[in-house]
């Protein structure tokens, strides 16, 4: 039994329609089941359709966390099959880090379409979720299956080698499309969630 | 180019600013097996 199925998330096929309302049924269970050790910092619901989303930390104290957990659910990325979709940044367009994540095997032509998977090779469902901490002087980025999502789903880009002495010097995290023409719809949802 | 980040903050406000930001045109990739 996968985590998903455990946990009783909801799951959704190509054909349906996806609502915020099970969107947020699903963060409901997670924060149920999560451990203490964990505090939401900030919860978003995006209203408006953009090409680029940016996650503001810089009011945030983020010294006495170990790691930075980022949960987030985004329906509405347009691409063709098999193209890398959109791009995670920390601290801004320069890029001190960068991520991409990418879409296998199935075209995301209708506002239902979410990058993230909790069905084994389908790219329509609810959650993904990743944490980032610091070691040895590096930031890292933890892609646990914890929701069974594809694999691959971020991938290390060349800034990834960024020095970080510390996971407060994270100040923003911004999810950007990678081309004209992308976006990133009204029905987002991201949380920044603390963990200690 | 230049596009409309949705900048989101903890306090709960949004508002969009305009960036210059350099977008790449997608490549393929190669999908995994099944």
């Amino acid at each position: 039994m996968t985590r998903t199925q455990h946990l009783g998330l909801c799951r959704w096929t190509a054909d349906d329609a996806v609502s915020v309302a099970e969107i947020n049924e699903n963060f409901t269970i997670l924060d149920e089941g999560v451990p203490e050790s964990r505090t939401t910092l900030m919860e978003v619901t995006t209203a408006a359709q953009s090409a680029a989303v940016e996650l503001d930390l810089s009011s945030l104290d983020l010294t006495p966390y170990r790691r930075l957990r980022l949960e987030m659910s985004v329906f509405g990325l347009q691409s063709s099959s098999n193209y890398t979709l959109a791009k995670l940044y920390l601290n801004g367009d320069t890029a001190t880090a960068r991520f991409s994540m990418s879409s296998y095997g199935t075209s995301w032509t209708s506002a239902t379409a979410s990058f993230a998977s909790v069905t084994p090779n389908s790219n329509y469902g609810s959650l993904a979720a990743s944490e980032f901490f610091v070691h040895g002087g590096r930031l890292c980025i933890s892609t646990r299956r914890e929701f069974d999502y594809d694999s691959d789903f971020w991938k290390p880009d060349t800034a990834f080698t960024s020095t970080y002495t510390a996971l407060s010097a994270i100040r923003k995290i911004s999810l950007i499309a990678t081309s004209a023409g992308y976006y990133i719809a009204a029905g987002a949802k991201f949380k920044i969630l603390g963990v200690k | 180019m230049r596009i409309d980040v949705l900048v989101c903050r903890p306090d709960g406000t949004q508002e969009f600013e305009s960036r210059e930001i350099e977008l790449e045109e997608p490549a393929p990739e190669e999908a995994p097996a099944g």
